[in-house]
Protein backbone atom coordinates (compact mmCIF):
# COMPACT_ATOMS: atom_id res chain seq x y z
CA UNK A 1 0.00 0.00 0.00
CA UNK A 2 1.44 3.77 -0.71
CA UNK A 3 1.23 6.33 2.25
CA UNK A 4 1.30 10.08 1.64
CA UNK A 5 2.31 12.10 4.79
CA UNK A 6 0.61 15.74 5.10
CA UNK A 7 1.52 18.34 7.70
CA UNK A 8 2.96 21.70 7.70
CA UNK A 9 5.66 21.02 10.24
CA UNK A 10 8.67 19.63 8.98
CA UNK A 11 9.44 17.65 12.91
CA UNK A 12 6.29 15.93 12.51
CA UNK A 13 6.44 14.84 9.02
CA UNK A 14 9.74 13.39 9.87
CA UNK A 15 8.33 12.09 13.02
CA UNK A 16 5.81 10.13 10.86
CA UNK A 17 7.91 8.78 8.29
CA UNK A 18 10.45 7.67 10.39
CA UNK A 19 7.91 5.77 12.32
CA UNK A 20 6.07 3.98 9.33
CA UNK A 21 9.54 3.13 8.24
CA UNK A 22 10.59 1.25 11.29
CA UNK A 23 7.05 0.19 11.90
CA UNK A 24 6.33 -3.50 11.47
CA UNK A 25 3.37 -2.32 9.03
CA UNK A 26 5.46 -4.14 6.03
CA UNK A 27 3.22 -3.24 3.76
CA UNK A 28 3.21 0.71 3.68
CA UNK A 29 5.56 2.40 1.79
CA UNK A 30 6.02 6.26 1.49
CA UNK A 31 5.36 7.94 -1.96
CA UNK A 32 5.04 10.99 -0.96
CA UNK A 33 5.35 14.06 1.69
CA UNK A 34 3.10 17.10 1.32
CA UNK A 35 3.66 20.41 3.64
CA UNK A 36 0.13 21.72 2.20
CA UNK A 37 -2.80 20.29 1.43
CA UNK A 38 -2.23 22.18 -2.07
CA UNK A 39 0.92 20.21 -2.31
CA UNK A 40 -0.96 16.74 -1.00
CA UNK A 41 -3.56 17.59 -4.12
CA UNK A 42 -0.86 17.81 -6.40
CA UNK A 43 1.12 14.60 -5.27
CA UNK A 44 -2.09 12.43 -4.71
CA UNK A 45 -2.82 13.18 -8.54
CA UNK A 46 0.73 12.31 -9.39
CA UNK A 47 1.27 8.98 -7.03
CA UNK A 48 -2.25 7.79 -6.09
CA UNK A 49 -1.87 6.55 -2.63
CA UNK A 50 -4.28 4.46 -0.69
CA UNK A 51 -3.67 5.99 2.67
CA UNK A 52 -3.00 9.60 3.71
CA UNK A 53 -1.91 11.34 7.09
CA UNK A 54 -3.77 14.18 7.29
CA UNK A 55 -2.53 17.14 8.97
CA UNK A 56 -5.86 19.72 9.78
CA UNK A 57 -4.31 23.30 10.84
CA UNK A 58 -2.31 24.43 7.82
CA UNK A 59 -2.29 27.67 5.69
CA UNK A 60 -3.82 28.30 2.22
CA UNK A 61 -5.99 25.33 2.40
CA UNK A 62 -6.69 22.98 5.38
CA UNK A 63 -6.84 19.47 6.04
CA UNK A 64 -10.60 19.24 6.55
CA UNK A 65 -10.80 21.34 2.65
CA UNK A 66 -7.86 18.66 1.35
CA UNK A 67 -9.70 15.49 2.56
CA UNK A 68 -13.04 16.61 0.31
CA UNK A 69 -10.54 17.12 -2.53
CA UNK A 70 -8.43 14.13 -2.00
CA UNK A 71 -11.39 12.29 -1.75
CA UNK A 72 -12.62 13.47 -5.06
CA UNK A 73 -9.50 12.19 -6.77
CA UNK A 74 -9.12 9.14 -4.85
CA UNK A 75 -12.73 7.75 -3.84
CA UNK A 76 -11.41 4.94 -2.22
CA UNK A 77 -7.83 6.63 -0.39
CA UNK A 78 -8.05 6.05 3.54
CA UNK A 79 -7.40 8.94 5.65
CA UNK A 80 -6.03 9.23 9.06
CA UNK A 81 -6.27 12.51 10.32
CA UNK A 82 -3.48 13.45 12.74
CA UNK A 83 -3.98 16.48 14.66
CA UNK A 84 -3.83 18.69 17.51
CA UNK A 85 -7.22 19.64 17.10
CA UNK A 86 -9.39 16.95 18.93
CA UNK A 87 -12.41 18.73 19.72
CA UNK A 88 -15.83 16.60 18.42
CA UNK A 89 -16.86 19.18 16.04
CA UNK A 90 -13.70 19.07 14.05
CA UNK A 91 -13.28 15.12 13.98
CA UNK A 92 -17.26 14.87 12.77
CA UNK A 93 -16.60 17.47 10.08
CA UNK A 94 -13.42 15.59 9.08
CA UNK A 95 -15.13 12.08 9.07
CA UNK A 96 -17.94 13.82 6.61
CA UNK A 97 -15.74 15.08 4.30
CA UNK A 98 -14.18 11.54 3.96
CA UNK A 99 -11.63 11.03 6.80
CA UNK A 100 -11.37 7.31 7.71
CA UNK A 101 -9.46 8.07 11.41
CA UNK A 102 -8.33 10.48 13.80
CA UNK A 103 -5.30 10.33 16.54
CA UNK A 104 -4.52 13.50 18.51
CA UNK A 105 -1.08 15.39 18.91
CA UNK A 106 0.88 14.54 20.57
CA UNK A 107 1.22 11.07 19.62
CA UNK A 108 3.30 8.39 20.17
CA UNK A 109 5.39 5.64 17.66
CA UNK A 110 3.16 2.88 19.44
CA UNK A 111 -0.10 5.15 19.03
CA UNK A 112 0.79 5.54 15.59
CA UNK A 113 1.60 2.22 14.08
CA UNK A 114 -1.53 1.04 15.73
CA UNK A 115 -4.01 3.77 14.81
CA UNK A 116 -2.69 2.54 10.46
CA UNK A 117 -3.07 -0.88 11.08
CA UNK A 118 -6.91 -0.08 12.57
CA UNK A 119 -7.10 1.92 9.09
CA UNK A 120 -5.97 -0.74 7.46
CA UNK A 121 -7.96 -3.71 8.73
CA UNK A 122 -10.90 -1.78 8.42
CA UNK A 123 -10.27 -0.93 4.37
CA UNK A 124 -9.31 -4.23 3.47
CA UNK B 1 -10.47 34.21 32.90
CA UNK B 2 -11.92 31.63 35.69
CA UNK B 3 -9.08 29.28 37.67
CA UNK B 4 -10.62 26.09 35.47
CA UNK B 5 -10.00 28.15 32.03
CA UNK B 6 -6.31 28.43 33.08
CA UNK B 7 -5.94 25.08 34.14
CA UNK B 8 -6.67 23.76 30.28
CA UNK B 9 -3.84 25.74 28.66
CA UNK B 10 -1.16 24.39 31.96
CA UNK B 11 -2.90 20.79 31.81
CA UNK B 12 -2.31 20.76 27.66
CA UNK B 13 1.38 21.83 28.21
CA UNK B 14 2.32 19.23 30.72
CA UNK B 15 0.36 16.39 29.37
CA UNK B 16 3.17 17.31 25.64
CA UNK B 17 5.86 17.26 28.07
CA UNK B 18 4.92 14.09 29.51
CA UNK B 19 3.82 12.52 26.51
CA UNK B 20 6.74 13.43 24.34
CA UNK B 21 9.89 13.38 26.96
CA UNK B 22 8.18 11.01 29.52
CA UNK B 23 9.25 13.62 31.79
CA UNK B 24 7.03 15.68 33.95
CA UNK B 25 7.27 19.42 33.62
CA UNK B 26 7.30 21.37 37.32
CA UNK B 27 4.63 23.46 37.21
CA UNK B 28 4.95 26.95 39.24
CA UNK B 29 2.81 29.31 40.66
CA UNK B 30 1.10 31.13 38.68
CA UNK B 31 1.39 35.17 38.55
CA UNK B 32 0.23 38.19 37.14
CA UNK B 33 2.75 40.21 34.84
CA UNK B 34 2.73 43.91 35.58
CA UNK B 35 5.95 44.75 33.62
CA UNK B 36 5.94 46.57 30.66
CA UNK B 37 7.36 44.34 28.32
CA UNK B 38 5.87 40.32 27.99
CA UNK B 39 8.08 37.39 29.39
CA UNK B 40 9.89 36.09 27.27
CA UNK B 41 12.53 33.74 25.99
CA UNK B 42 14.64 32.94 22.55
CA UNK B 43 11.46 31.40 21.02
CA UNK B 44 7.53 31.81 20.86
CA UNK B 45 4.63 29.86 20.02
CA UNK B 46 1.50 32.10 19.97
CA UNK B 47 -2.39 31.45 19.08
CA UNK B 48 -4.23 34.80 19.34
CA UNK B 49 -7.96 34.53 20.29
CA UNK B 50 -11.02 36.55 18.71
CA UNK B 51 -14.92 36.31 19.39
CA UNK B 52 -16.72 35.75 22.48
CA UNK B 53 -12.86 36.37 24.35
CA UNK B 54 -9.65 38.09 22.99
CA UNK B 55 -6.29 38.29 23.42
CA UNK B 56 -3.04 35.77 23.02
CA UNK B 57 -1.42 32.78 24.31
CA UNK B 58 1.89 31.81 24.06
CA UNK B 59 4.43 29.41 25.40
CA UNK B 60 7.92 30.74 24.86
CA UNK B 61 11.09 28.46 25.65
CA UNK B 62 14.80 28.75 25.57
CA UNK B 63 17.16 27.40 22.64
CA UNK B 64 18.39 24.87 24.43
CA UNK B 65 14.88 23.50 25.98
CA UNK B 66 13.82 23.06 22.51
CA UNK B 67 17.09 21.91 21.30
CA UNK B 68 16.32 18.95 23.91
CA UNK B 69 12.73 18.38 22.95
CA UNK B 70 13.50 18.37 18.82
CA UNK B 71 16.38 15.78 20.12
CA UNK B 72 13.04 13.80 21.90
CA UNK B 73 11.67 13.83 18.82
CA UNK B 74 14.39 12.13 17.06
CA UNK B 75 15.43 15.24 15.06
CA UNK B 76 18.92 15.48 14.25
CA UNK B 77 18.81 19.17 12.93
CA UNK B 78 18.57 21.94 15.43
CA UNK B 79 18.53 24.58 12.78
CA UNK B 80 16.36 27.84 13.64
CA UNK B 81 13.14 26.85 11.19
CA UNK B 82 13.44 23.30 13.39
CA UNK B 83 13.53 24.93 16.73
CA UNK B 84 10.70 27.44 15.32
CA UNK B 85 8.81 24.85 13.93
CA UNK B 86 9.12 22.80 17.76
CA UNK B 87 7.60 25.70 19.21
CA UNK B 88 5.01 25.89 17.23
CA UNK B 89 3.78 22.61 17.45
CA UNK B 90 3.41 23.59 21.52
CA UNK B 91 1.06 26.22 20.02
CA UNK B 92 -0.60 24.29 18.46
CA UNK B 93 -1.48 21.95 21.15
CA UNK B 94 -2.67 25.04 23.29
CA UNK B 95 -4.47 25.49 20.22
CA UNK B 96 -6.60 22.48 19.89
CA UNK B 97 -7.08 22.19 24.06
CA UNK B 98 -8.45 25.94 24.05
CA UNK B 99 -10.96 24.84 21.05
CA UNK B 100 -11.98 21.54 22.62
CA UNK B 101 -12.78 23.10 26.04
CA UNK B 102 -14.09 26.67 25.03
CA UNK B 103 -15.77 25.68 21.17
CA UNK B 104 -17.16 28.19 19.64
CA UNK B 105 -15.95 31.00 22.30
CA UNK B 106 -13.11 31.22 20.90
CA UNK B 107 -11.69 32.04 17.12
CA UNK B 108 -8.30 30.99 17.41
CA UNK B 109 -6.10 31.75 14.98
CA UNK B 110 -3.54 29.24 13.03
CA UNK B 111 0.06 29.24 15.75
CA UNK B 112 2.45 31.44 14.83
CA UNK B 113 6.12 30.86 15.97
CA UNK B 114 8.21 33.92 16.76
CA UNK B 115 12.10 33.82 17.31
CA UNK B 116 13.63 36.50 19.74
CA UNK B 117 12.09 39.44 21.11
CA UNK B 118 7.70 39.91 21.00
CA UNK B 119 7.80 43.11 20.84
CA UNK B 120 5.26 43.10 18.08
CA UNK B 121 2.30 41.23 19.73
CA UNK B 122 0.48 43.38 21.29
CA UNK B 123 -2.11 42.06 23.83
CA UNK B 124 -4.89 44.20 25.04
CA UNK B 125 -3.86 47.06 27.13
CA UNK B 126 -6.55 46.39 29.65
CA UNK B 127 -5.67 42.93 30.21
CA UNK B 128 -2.98 41.52 32.75
CA UNK B 129 -0.81 38.60 31.13
CA UNK B 130 -0.92 35.37 33.30
CA UNK B 131 2.48 33.88 33.45
CA UNK B 132 2.80 30.42 34.34
CA UNK B 133 6.77 29.24 35.01
CA UNK B 134 7.15 25.91 33.63
CA UNK B 135 10.25 23.96 34.22
CA UNK B 136 11.11 20.74 32.03
CA UNK B 137 14.76 19.23 32.97
CA UNK B 138 15.70 21.67 34.90
CA UNK B 139 15.47 24.45 31.68
CA UNK B 140 12.90 27.28 32.61
CA UNK B 141 9.66 28.12 30.00
CA UNK B 142 6.53 30.23 30.73
CA UNK B 143 3.47 30.16 29.17
CA UNK B 144 1.65 33.26 29.24
CA UNK B 145 -2.29 33.63 29.23
CA UNK B 146 -3.40 37.41 28.15
CA UNK B 147 -7.28 36.37 27.59
CA UNK B 148 -10.70 38.25 28.65
CA UNK B 149 -14.00 38.71 27.89
CA UNK B 150 -15.18 40.97 24.54
CA UNK B 151 -16.98 43.86 25.42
Amino acid sequence: MKIMIVDDSRIIRGKIFQIIKQSSISKLSITGIAKSGLEAITLCKQTMPDLATMDLTMPELNGVETISSLVQINPKILILVVSALSDKATAIEALKRGAHGFLSKPFSDAELTEALEELINAGC
Amino acid sequence: MKENDIKVFIDAIAYYFEHITQQQAVIGTPYLSTGAELEHFDYSGLISIAGKYRGCIYFSAPRPLLRHLLIKMNEQEHTDVNLLDMVGEVANTLSGNARKHFGSDFIISVPIAIKGNITNIRPPSDLLPYVIPITWNSYRSALVICIGQTG
